[in-house]
């Protein structure tokens, strides 16, 4: 309603400055009136998008009626090409459904997809309808949640599918910020026909791993573009997710300890820095690349990955199809194979960071989040929304959208070994601050410091405890 | 004006070849770019040839960028572009001339002081206005309209200009205001009738400049335009480089050459105003 | 020109209130609400604001290393960098300045970059020119030169930014090579007779004359690359090591990413004090070494 008003007031403004500068023309030159100097006039401002229906009449308690109006809703997500065309696909079912509704997509990689989100949400100009990252239920709002609560809709999506636990991981401050898709942990894929060739095993301790590099990268260059690898963590240096919860990983292995724990970073600088150093055997032998080596692509285009040089990534189980779909062009997707997780000594019995993935949630500022609600629940009950999604989110943790992917085998392939695999250990959901930007942000800068040779695994380590917790004390304060 | 060039000397012959070199040196990487826009991804690193090999040239990229995304083609980004590029231009056209015409022909007091913040306005740079105007048009409920790209050009923000243009009008004779006046114009007729013909050269520089600083811009549009339908071209071309399931860098390269190509069209095409626009901001002082 | 008035002539005042509005409306409200955001906790996903103090001040000058680092990477592109660009202009405008055949040829062509430069799709192109196989290292290689990795380079990383800052010295040598047009013959014509040399003529009437243009040049490079984030945000992505982390990238993540505005203001204003001071000092000190004809 803001909007409208000025709007109106300015152009108002704009009228009375024009007829300002024209009266003063308006007194004759003694010749070329017929001349007389009209300023452009001002284009047409870009309406502001304010829908005018009003709100849907019917409360939660009254029941959902379906409006009827002519509605317009967008749907915001990141990921990869095979998610842009499974949303695309879901929404024209939903659409032909439901003739009187528009869903407006927007979407784009993840690269610098918090930063739109947030710039959106800072203006309130979000989504309707948001695919939202875990940490961001609780990061945006430091605990408050910021999106709709979605115990409001439990009449339009019924929460019963989902476990509680998940829920309860979504929830912050006594709200549902948002249902999730399924619960995501990262596996290790790894390549058979490389190993294959090399003659040998999938490592399975820190040891091995070495051993392998020696073997695979024997014929390496320092900055060789045919070099090959046992492994390789997937990101950029001030994003690199994948070599973050890796050493995550190993410390949580080394110490038995996570993370975070009730605001305190658990970890004392010597095994930060007994694990960096471990890390840092693995690049030396040759099994990682180096930060030098690392390439300038650091997703699922990675050259070394598509092209069959590298041995191993560590993805998320639930969106392994992209990294199937880009090995090669996806013309070898049984070539990709899942295998335990390496530890430092054969066996060792390891829990694995996991987390709620992919969730949904509704704007707060939606015009019609009855129909945001009911378009999250038709993708996760619709059986074609289910198939048209098929697997591009992995396994869901939905009741209903999970018998429909059993029932029609959809979970094969490299991607049922991971979530197989995910049976044998015991899987624990990350701090919700785990993700926080702020303060993963200072664990990329330990890892990337540490990594180019900049600081030694001390100073490294320094870095990674007291600056995560400076930032961790400042969001709990 | 004659000029009396130099004979073929040592130094001339010196010189032509630091002018050929640096020359080089400068379109190279644009000649580049539009070569390894025709070449496949193997081709377009480890050689220095603009040309992509025999028989291996791909003018699909250049479809492939056209058509840049599913739901759109290129030129739907490059109109959005123009959304608030073309109103940008002409409110700031019109508003600065209108200032700096006041600022360097009228006498009032205060002028000292105008003229003062314009400089001190000029000097202070873009991105302190940036978050704070993002806050203010969230308020005012501008944000991912195109006007939040040129609403402050309707009131003569842009210091350059009208910096450029009293710079400029300094050297126009006082003397024809003085004729215009006892004809009977009053000011704003004056501005019109008199000085405006003579501007023309500097205003065409300033519409120029002001169009491709325009296209040039990345943090304005991805700050305040985030919406999939108003992306402009510098937020689409930006998307090219985030991940998809492959990155074809020729669609890249051709998507670039796309998007400077009507830069340099309006740059050749305004280039004897620009060359010498640009070189008449440094003053006369 | 003088001219006796009885009453106010209120004309100036209304052709001038466009400006005056943009002045206040879009220049010095934003400054002001910018300070006091500066002063506060401001979560704007949750439209909430909290009264801080200097507490925002007192951690980028103590705490904040962050800041220190991109300070010193803003400070290295903006100090290496304008000479850079100023040294660029004032050479070719010196050699173009010489009554070549061609010489618009080559001042048109000179000054395409100028235009081009910022814009997103030549910092793609930067991306590929600095690839570790791309064609700056097949030209290094040619003279012997080991591959560089530029972009993940921490020494070399600012350097690709500043060559396209660099790059792009077109409209500074337009500003130069019309003052260069202005210096009268006569003078050169006089100083030969003398027996002055090229070079003595180029330090003791060429530069001096143009100092002005220098001065301008000066502040407006400067000024510009203090602000630079295109370059930084998309070539280097800040890296690496923060090497390239430019104050201006620095802001627009405190903002938008770690949803900070209290503190991206903060950055903003001390940005924005640095650049003023640096202005004054540059001004301040051109009685000395600025040469004004009249």
């Amino acid at each position: 309603m803001k909007k409208i008003f000025f709007m109106k007031n300015g152009s108002k403004i704009i009228a009375a400055a024009l007829a300002g500068i024209m009266l003063l023309s308006v007194a004759g030159c003694s010749s070329n009136n017929t001349n007389a100097p009209s300023p452009e006039a001002p284009p047409a401002s870009e309406a502001a998008p304010a829908p005018e229906g009003a709100e849907a009449s019917s409360g939660p308690e009254a029941g959902f009626e379906f409006p009827t109006e002519d509605i317009t809703l967008t749907f915001s997500w990141w990921g990869s090409d095979s998610r842009h065309e499974a949303f695309q696909n879901v929404i024209d079912l939903y659409t032909a459904k439901h003739p009187n509704v528009t869903i407006e997509p927007d979407y784009g990689a993840f690269d610098s997809w918090t930063q739109k989100i947030q710039t959106q949400l800072g203006g309130q100009e979000e989504a309707d309808v948001m695919q939202v990252n875990y940490n961001w239920v609780h990061s945006f709002g430091k605990g408050q949640n910021v999106f709709a609560d979605l115990n409001q809709y439990g009449h339009i999506i019924d929460l019963s599918n989902w476990p509680q636990t998940d829920l309860d991981s979504m929830s912050t401050g006594g709200e549902l910020g948002a249902v999730p898709h399924g619960t995501n942990a990262r596996v290790f894929y790894y390549n058979k026909p490389l190993f294959e060739g090399a003659g040998i095993e999938y490592p399975k301790t820190y040891a091995e791993l070495i051993e392998a590099g020696k073997v695979i990268s024997a014929n390496n260059t320092p900055t060789g573009a045919d070099n090959k690898y046992v492994h390789i963590n997937v990101g950029t240096p001030t994003q690199n997710v994948a070599t973050d919860l890796f050493i995550a990983q190993m410390l949580y292995d080394k110490t038995g300890k996570v993370m975070q724990e009730n605001g305190v970073v658990n970890y004392t600088i010597e095994e930060v820095a007994g694990v960096l150093n471990t890390y840092k055997s693995f690049e030396d032998a040759g099994a990682f690349p180096t930060y030098q080596q690392d390439d300038p692509i650091q997703n699922e285009s990675n050259p070394l990955w598509t092209s069959g040089r590298v041995g191993s990534v560590f993805e998320w189980v639930g969106t392994m199809d992209k990294y199937l779909d880009s090995y090669k062009d996806g013309t070898a997707k049984d070539e990709i194979v899942v295998a335990p997780y390496i530890t430092e000594v054969e066996g060792q019995e390891v829990k694995i960071y996991a987390k709620p993935s992919l969730g949904y949630a509704v704007s707060r500022n939606s015009e019609y989040p009855e129909v945001a609600a009911d378009f999250i629940n038709f993708m996760f009950t619709d059986e074609e929304a289910i198939l048209a999604l098929g697997t591009s989110l992995g396994v869901s943790s939905h009741k209903a959208t999970r018998e429909v992917q059993e029932r029609e085998d959809f979970v094969k392939g490299a991607m049922k070994m991971g979530y197989d695999l995910l049976t044998n250990y015991e899987l624990v959901i990350m701090d919700p601050y785990f993700e926080d930007e702020n303060i993963r942000g200072q664990r990329y800068i330990a890892i990337e410091e540490f990594r180019s040779g900049k600081s030694d695994a001390q100073a490294a380590a320094k870095i990674y405890i007291e600056n995560q917790q400076a930032e961790l004390d400042k969001l709990l304060k | 004006m004659e000029v009396n060039y130099e004979k073929l000397s040592l130094g001339s012959i010196l010189r032509y070849l630091v002018l050929i070199i640096v020359g080089l040196i400068l379109m190279y990487p644009l000649f580049w770019m539009i070569g390894s826009a025709f070449k496949g991804n193997m081709d377009i690193f480890g050689g220095l040839s603009v040309f992509p090999p025999e028989g291996a040239a791909r003018p699909e990229n250049f479809a492939m960028a056209w058509q840049i995304n599913k739901n759109h083609n290129i030129l739907f980004y490059f109109l959005n572009t123009l959304k608030f590029l073309i109103p940008k231009t002409l409110l700031t056209a019109i508003s600065c001339t209108l200032t700096a015409y006041v600022v360097a022909r009228l006498s009032f007091k205060g002028k000292k002081f105008v003229f003062t913040m314009i400089v001190v306005t000029l000097l202070m740079p873009e991105l302190a206005f940036r978050i704070p105007l993002y806050l203010m048009y969230s308020k005012l409920g501008i944000l991912n309209t195109y006007a939040s790209l040129y609403i402050a050009d309707l009131f003569a923000t842009g210091s350059f200009f009208i910096f450029m243009e009293i710079q400029f009008m300094r050297s126009i004779p006082r003397e024809l205001d003085e004729a215009a006046k006892i004809d009977g114009c009053n000011a704003l007729q004056t501005l019109w009738y008199v000085i405006v013909p003579v501007l023309k050269p500097i205003i065409i520089t300033a519409c120029l400049l002001c169009f491709m600083w325009g296209m040039n811009d990345f943090q304005g549009p991805l700050i305040y335009l985030t919406k999939p339908t108003n992306a402009t071209l510098s937020i689409i071309l930006k998307q090219q480089l985030d991940g998809d399931a492959a990155i074809v860098y020729g669609k890249v390269f051709a998507a670039s050459a796309i998007a400077l190509a009507p830069m340099v069209i309006i740059f050749f095409a305004g280039s004897r105003y620009f060359v010498d626009g640009v070189a008449s901001t440094g003053g006369k002082e | 020109m003088p001219t006796t008035k009885r009453k106010t002539n209120l004309t100036p005042y209304i052709l001038l209130a466009p400006w005056f509005i943009g002045f206040v409306v879009f220049k010095v409200y934003p400054i002001i609400s910018s300070f006091w955001y500066s002063l506060t906790e401001t979560n704007l996903i949750l439209q909430e604001t909290t009264f801080v103090g200097l507490q925002h001040y007192i951690e980028i000058f103590t705490t904040d290393n962050i800041f220190k680092t991109s300070f010193v990477a803003t400070l290295k592109y903006v100090l290496i960098g304008t000479p850079m660009v100023m040294v660029a202009a004032f050479f070719i405008a010196f050699v173009l300045n010489f009554k070549l055949k061609g010489v618009n040829f080559f001042r048109t062509a000179y000054y395409i970059p100028s235009i081009l430069g910022g814009n997103v799709a030549v910092s793609i192109l930067w991306t590929m020119l600095f690839n570790t196989n791309g064609p700056i290292n097949i030209v290094l290689g040619v003279f012997g030169i080991e591959p560089v990795n530029w972009l993940t380079n921490e020494t070399y990383a600012v350097f690709v930014l500043i060559f396209l800052k660099t790059w792009q010295f077109g409209s500074t040598m337009l500003i130069f090579l019309s003052a260069l047009q202005n210096v009268s013959a006569s003078l050169y014509e006089a100083a030969s007779i003398d027996g002055a040399s090229k070079a003595r003529q180029l330090f003791s009437i060429t530069l001096p004359i143009i100092t002005p243009m220098v001065l301008f040049n000066a502040i407006n490079v400067l000024v510009k690359a203090f602000q630079e984030f295109n370059s930084a945000y998309l070539i280097t992505k800040g890296g690496p090591n923060r090497t390239t982390y430019f104050l201006n990238v620095y802001i627009y993540d405190t903002a938008f990413r770690m949803n900070n505005f209290g503190y991206a203001s903060a950055i903003t204003w001390i940005l924005l004090l640095i650049i003023g001071v640096l202005t004054a000092i540059i001004f301040s000190s051109s009685s000395y070494w600025v040469y004004y004809n009249d």
